[in-house]
């Protein structure tokens, strides 16, 4: 039987709905597979043995009876450590939530995800109060790039970008408020959405940034990603940013062509300080597409804007525990949300009103554009502990410029997929494809297609631990 | 406003924020400030319409 690790979630579900495959073996291969494999990436902050082997173990029931389990039947998942797991502590990667009760029930999606039948295996690592572009977590350590070890995996969903590029879990779910599933989707090369904002439920995942926080998911194949993302759909009431839209699968999409998609490279902010590598991923991916060129003003002070706005809205947030116990945040993320707390309030009016406006310039080119490309990150992953790299003649912080591409997109909610270019044998780059709100369904239409072409594409890394020999799981 | 006017505003505005900064901390929070202040100056003179609306992201 081929491993886990080198199926996708598509092909496990169908193997386990037609009873070729074990839900409950695919588990535990899963989560030995983890044992063995994560020790050297640190993608995983806690494998959920016990719950996973109960839902894989409820998911082949359902197919010894008869009944549906789902279209991802059998097909583990993990999440970031920020999604609420029944009786498990939601970390959001910092020591003083370790020390809250255990969540009472389930994130919505994570439920959502049950439903479809795929099985949680655990909770994943990310920076600390997803204030970062890196995962460098300074409690839980750095999760690595399954690619080269000794490099960030991006962040701030760096633990569910590095488990899927690894093969631990062929899905997984993170949260973007800046960049956080594009970013490190981008350096660990694989598949990264993040929905028009208000698309998928947030109810139960911690909060960063409230009026910017966006989950979406992770996968190496694009119909992957399209089944899980409609798996996830579903307006939310108990979700205040959830929209009232009805559930528009985009499944249907993946065996179709591109023709006719009118696409445009972004230049002006997205082309000043990328890397040569960076421009050639996005060239390549317009150039398969037949792209012109597009401008998008304001992106500097949408990007701008986005900063002191997460500043402000974060240090709100955590401004108690600023005040009453601020040795027990890494100083790096404390520093930051204290000075963006101390912004006057002139500052956030003004940030509020200009992404309105900003809004308007985006809406307006989409009217001209299908989808629009631009890199998901300025280089590709930099060495763990790497502080600053030289961008424009300066020398700038890695973590504070990660995301230039990034934020003045999500700032505006507008739908990007992340997808990861063949470059054989060189560390992955990622471009963003981004379309107007709730047009998911064109970029996957095009992402699908591209892959096809071989112009994307996700690939394993060849620097993993292999499996050990005896552990076959052959079919049940 | 020099560096060091700026850290003297951070300190009282953090003081006045309940937020009692260390010397390492409230360099760092300077640095940040400095950071935030530079940003800052990129929107906050954009010309804008003072009809436009700050709501939320996308019309739901």
């Amino acid at each position: 039987m081929t491993q886990p690790i080198d199926m996708t979630a598509a092909e496990i579900a169908e193997g386990v709905r037609a009873g070729r495959l074990s839900a409950v073996e695919i588990a535990e291969r899963t989560l030995d597979w983890i044992a063995d494999a994560d020790p050297a990436i640190n993608a995983f902050t806690g494998p959920m043995r016990v719950r996973a082997l109960k839902a894989a173990e409820a998911v082949d029931a359902k197919v010894a009876a008869g009944v549906d389990p789902g279209v991802l039947a059998g097909a583990p998942f993990a999440v970031k450590n920020l999604f609420d797991v029944k009786g498990a502590v939601t970390l959001a990667g910092s020591i003083i939530r370790a020390q809250a009760a255990p969540a009472d029930q389930d994130a919505a999606l994570v439920t959502r995800m049950e439903a479809a039948g795929a099985v949680l295996i655990g909770a994943l690592n990310m920076d600390e109060y997803a204030y970062g572009f890196t995962t460098e977590n300074s409690h839980y350590g750095a999760t690595c790039n399954p690619h080269d070890l000794t490099r960030i995996s991006g962040g701030s969903s760096g633990g569910s970008a590095a488990a899927v590029a690894a093969g631990l879990v062929p899905l997984s779910l993170g949260s973007d408020t800046n960049g956080s599933i594009r970013v490190p989707a981008g350096l660990c090369g694989v598949y990264g959405l993040k929905p028009t904002f208000g698309r998928l439920s947030r109810r139960g995942v911690f909060p960063f940034v409230q009026s910017l926080d966006h989950a979406g998911p992770f996968a190496r194949t694009v119909r992957d990603l399209a089944l899980v993302y409609d798996a996830l759909q579903g307006h939310d009431p108990q979700d205040p940013a959830s929209a009232a839209r009805p559930v528009e699968p985009v499944s249907p999409e993946v065996g179709l062509n591109a023709e006719g998609v009118r696409a445009g490279v972004l230049g002006g902010w997205f082309r000043t300080n990328a890397s040569a590598q960076a421009l050639a991923a996005v060239d390549a991916v317009g150039s398969a597409l037949g792209a012109i060129k597009a401008e998008l003003p304001g992106a500097q002070a949408a990007r701008a804007a986005a900063f002191c706005l997460t500043g402000a809205e974060g240090g709100s947030l955590h401004l108690k525990d600023l005040q009453q116990r601020p040795g027990d945040f890494d100083f790096a993320t404390r520093d930051r949300l204290i000075a963006g707390a101390l912004q006057p309030a002139h500052v956030t009016a003004r940030a509020q009103r200009v992404r309105r406006w900003f809004l308007e310039q985006a809406l307006a080119v989409l009217e001209d554009f299908d989808i629009l490309l631009a890199p998901a990150t300025p280089f590709a992953a930099t060495p763990i502990g790497l502080a600053t790299i030289e961008m424009g003649g300066a020398e700038v912080s890695v973590r504070a410029n990660l995301g230039l591409y990034t934020q003045p997109i999500s700032f505006v909610g507008l739908p990007v997929l992340t997808v990861p270019l063949i470059r054989g044998g060189q560390l992955p780059v990622g471009v963003q494809m981004i379309a107007a709100p709730w047009r998911e369904d064109v970029l996957v239409r095009a992402a699908a297609w591209l892959e096809r072409q071989g112009v994307i594409g996700s690939a394993l890394p060849s620097t993993l631990p292999t499996a050990p020999p005896d552990a076959d799981t052959g079919p049940t | 406003m020099s560096d060091d006017e700026l850290t003297e505003w951070v300190r009282q505005a953090a003081a006045q924020s309940g937020l009692n900064l260390g010397d390492e901390s409230l360099k760092a929070v300077a640095a940040n400030t400095k950071i935030l202040r530079a940003l800052q100056s990129q929107f906050l003179d954009l010309p804008l319409d003072p009809h436009l609306d700050p709501a939320a992201v996308l019309r739901l």
